[in-house]
């Protein structure tokens, strides 16, 4: 196990290096920053010469070396937009994203698990083809359109909720609504395919045969069985929502990662999508690295050489 | 049958837990527990409900974007600039009639050509209690313009030096006449920064935390989320008129409209012409009203001129603008919130040629003569293809009015290619002088002088690669504005220029743009210009 643990940490080690080449370029190639930081009408010699005093009149290569070097000493460069490292200002909005996502994830399968376990249970009736259709139609819908939805309900109509902002604990409530119905849409049926399969296994008819209550049967032998793939698919969508939840942020003026990251590249600031993209993939590698140690907490038969 | 009942059992319990969960919620929506900007609108909406006999002391403003940055020199966002011009002083402003008065400086001479003397005012301190003198104007003036990396340096790098003559006159000495130094100097990158507090703290503890000496003061800025202003109580001018002016940061038009709807901001900015029916036909509460006001933009086509392009042939160039109907635009698309122009230049700025605007002079819309003047200069239906570039969610409308000139022109018999960018592809395409045959932007003037922007269409550095039109009396009329010391002359010769501009037609102006504001009927608005939203702008309802 530890050896396992021990090479899977030092497989992030290339995997950033790559993943900091492609952003680097890629965010070069997409356009020149003074674009958006000079007027529209700027001379090309105004153009110039500010691309010249903020070193981009380089070649790309060596302000790639230049990236990497500072990067080893944890310096990701200054936000052109603020002037301040971009990686202090990546990371204090880390704190807010991760509220979202925690509240969401919560909202997600607080709302999931029952309702797969129970459309599994009910299989056939009403109540299943209404959670399917449900689950079908949360990942159909846009979350900006569900976004937009919920505002026009719960702050517009039934002025019950904040629209937008941050900061009480009823501001929360709509975006991680929002970002719940993406996040539970693809579980509850996974949840519901699994237990449909478990309840026909011989050791779910040996604990009914004991008498015990289904309840029990049902939470205690099935369910847990039926979470390996859901732990799978719950962290695979946790780096989408500290990092990625950039249209959810947006639509309600939530000051996370995502509304920086989406600021960043309209302003051009190179240095901030950067950290951004570059804290987003070690969520991603360290959430997927914490999936695969949970599965062996669930699931004792699986261990890791 | 058993599992029937537990069916029933269960939807039962749903409809309670959905009850519970909108109880929870309701009663959630007044917890409280931190201090955002989030909280100050729920003091404005509470404000609101309990008090509608006292008159509102603070305001709540919805912006679709934020500060870009608080060095008043490294930005040249319009946002930005208005910022400063509440926080800081500037050697001059411009009054609620446009026109240029003194702020920092109680008059001017011109020595000669190259130098501006201004005399300083003795009774301006900073935030910090430092008082304000000749030396701090010397090194904020000299900072903008010596140093390249900062972005509104390119404005400013006419300024050689500045002298200081005694602790309250300055001297500005300039590399080349410049006739619009007063208006430079009433932009808010020209704020006066505290010497010697920046030589002990550093440039990065004024970015910070600015260290100003206007009517307001920052009290506070969390990023992307909201900036607050308060009033410096020893500003040396009028007193504040607001206790708290609030700046939420809304990137999303609709979640903006909604905040105006429910109360939650009292003023927006940027309502898209979809919700205007909507805030202007809201009662509920005290209501809210959409308000015109004036912008410096202009949205134009700038035409690829050189040899062997389409446009090179002055007769399709009249041609198009004939075909185009820009009251149409105007009216349909833009539902008044644009007026037919024939030149680059704002009817709002001055120096501007006011036989060019309105529906008689800035609308030629006459399609059988475009078909006929095509026919005369020997064209066939179909034998001329135009590529047109427009933008999608830059300009109010802009991917609709793309297309509707498009229809217009393919309408006379010329084919068109259209492309319909992203912004900031368009902000690249524009920067890289990378035009086919016809770009549509719509162009600002953060001077507010109605010289700058032609350079766009006189000065041959520019042109070249663009438009790639060459009129040598332009060109020469152009020489005259910028060392023109004499401001109605000056103005003269931009009418001359704007004149030759819409008879030859290097670009075919569509319409002077409005901007469009949201507010609460508790509150009046007047808005100066663009679509910023200053805290003397702002009145209380009667």
């Amino acid at each position: 196990m530890e050896r396992y643990l021990v090479r899977r940490l030092l497989q992030v080690i290339p995997v950033l290096i790559i993943i900091t080449m492609v952003v680097f370029f890629l965010v070069n190639v997409a356009g020149d920053p003074t674009v958006n930081l000079l007027p529209l009408d700027a001379t090309p010699e105004d153009r110039e010469r500010l691309r010249e005093a903020m070193g981009l009149n380089r070649p790309l290569y060596i302000q790639y070396f230049d990236f990497m070097k500072n990067v080893l000493k944890g310096d990701f460069g200054n936000s052109y937009r603020f002037n301040q490292p971009a990686l202090d200002l990546a990371l204090a909005r880390i704190p807010v994203s991760v509220q979202l996502a925690g509240v969401s994830l919560l909202f997600a399968i607080l709302f999931a698990i029952p309702m797969g376990i129970l459309s599994a249970q009910f299989s056939g009736t009403p109540f299943d083809l209404l959670i399917s259709g449900l689950s079908v139609l949360g990942r159909a819908m846009p979350s900006f359109w569900v976004g937009i939805l919920l505002i026009l309900l719960f702050s517009v109509n039934l002025r019950v909720l904040p629209v937008s902002g941050s900061g009480t604990p009823a501001h929360i409530i709509l975006p991680a609504a929002t970002l719940a119905v993406q996040t539970a849409a693809p579980i509850i049926p996974l949840i519901r395919s699994n237990m449909l399969s478990i309840m026909h296994e011989d050791y779910i008819r040996t604990a009914r045969s004991k008498g015990l209550r289904e309840i029990f049967v049902i939470c205690i032998h099935a369910f847990k069985n039926a979470l390996v793939p859901v732990v799978t698919i719950v962290a695979l969508q946790i780096p989408g929502l500290v990092g990625g939840a950039l249209i959810v942020e947006t639509v309600f003026a939530w000051p996370g990662l995502g509304q920086f990251l989406i600021q960043a590249i309209n302003n051009r600031d190179m240095s901030i999508v950067q950290v951004c993209i570059f804290l987003i993939s070690i969520i991603t590698l360290v959430a997927n690295l914490i999936a695969d140690l949970v599965y062996c907490l669930i699931d004792p038969r699986i261990k890791y050489q | 049958m058993r599992k029937g009942k537990q069916f029933n059992r269960l939807t039962a319990a749903l409809l309670t837990c959905a009850m519970v969960g909108l109880t929870a919620c309701s009663s959630g929506s007044s917890t409280s527990t931190e201090t955002t900007a989030a909280q100050a609108s729920e003091t404005a909406s509470a404000a609101e409900e309990t008090s509608q006999a006292e008159a509102p002391t603070s305001v709540v403003i919805g912006m679709p974007a934020d500060l870009a940055t608080l060095d008043p020199m490294d930005q040249m966002s319009t946002s930005t600039g208005d910022f400063f011009k509440s926080v800081g002083t500037q050697l001059y402003k411009r009054d609620e009639n446009f026109e240029l008065v003194g702020d920092a400086a109680t008059g001017y001479e011109q020595i000669d050509d190259l130098t501006w003397r201004f005399t300083l005012r003795d009774d301006i301190n900073f935030i910090n209690g430092d008082h304000m003198t000749a030396d701090d104007v010397k090194f904020s003036l000299e900072r903008v313009a010596k140093d390249a990396s900062l972005v509104a340096n390119h404005y400013f790098n006419c300024i050689d030096h500045v002298d200081v003559v005694d602790e309250y006159t300055v001297d500005v000495v300039t590399t080349s006449p410049r006739p619009d130094m007063l208006s430079l100097l009433a932009m808010g990158s020209s704020t006066i920064m505290p010497k010697n507090w920046v030589e002990e703290n550093g440039i990065e503890a004024y970015i910070q935390s600015p260290v100003t000496s206007g009517k307001y003061q920052l009290k506070e800025w969390i990023p992307d989320d909201h900036y607050t202003l308060i009033p410096n109580p020893d500003y040396y001018g009028e007193p504040a008129t607001w206790e708290e002016v609030t700046y939420r940061i809304i990137p999303e038009s609709s979640t903006r409209v909604a905040e105006l709807m429910t109360g939650g901001v009292d003023i927006i900015s940027n309502v898209p012409v979809n919700e205007w029916e909507r805030v202007s036909g809201n009662t509920e509460g005290d209501g809210t009203s959409l308000v015109y006001g004036e912008t410096s933009s202009v949205l134009l086509m700038i035409l690829k001129l050189t040899d062997g392009r389409v446009c090179s042939d002055p007769a399709v160039r009249e041609a198009i603008e004939l075909a185009i109907d820009k009251q149409a635009i105007c009216d349909q698309l833009l539902q008044g919130a644009g007026t037919p122009t024939r030149t680059r230049i704002a009817s709002s700025v001055p120096g501007h040629d006011e036989s060019l605007f309105g529906t008689e002079n800035g609308n030629l819309y006459d399609p059988e003569k475009a078909k006929q003047i095509l026919t005369d200069a020997g064209y066939q239906e179909g034998q001329l293809t135009l590529e047109l570039t427009g933008s999608n969610n830059r300009y109010l409308m802009d991917n609709e009015i793309a297309q509707m000139i498009a229809a217009y022109i393919e309408a006379i018999g010329i084919h068109v290619n259209l492309e319909v960018v992203d912004s900031n592809v368009l902000s690249n395409m524009f920067s890289e002088k990378n035009i086919k045959d016809a770009f549509l932007v719509a162009l600002s003037d953060g001077q507010y002088d109605g010289c700058y922007p032609l350079a766009q269409f006189c000065d041959p550095v520019r042109t070249e690669g663009m438009s790639d039109w060459n009129n040598p009396t332009a060109v020469e009329l152009y020489e005259q504005t910028r060392s023109e010391m004499d401001e109605t002359k000056k103005y003269e010769l931009s009418k001359q220029i704007q004149q030759i501009c819409a008879e030859e037609r290097p670009q075919i102006a569509i319409a002077q743009l409005k901007a469009i504001f949201g507010v609460n009927n508790r509150f009046t608005f007047s808005p100066q210009m663009d679509s910023t939203i200053l805290p003397d702008e702002i009145g209380v309802a009667q």
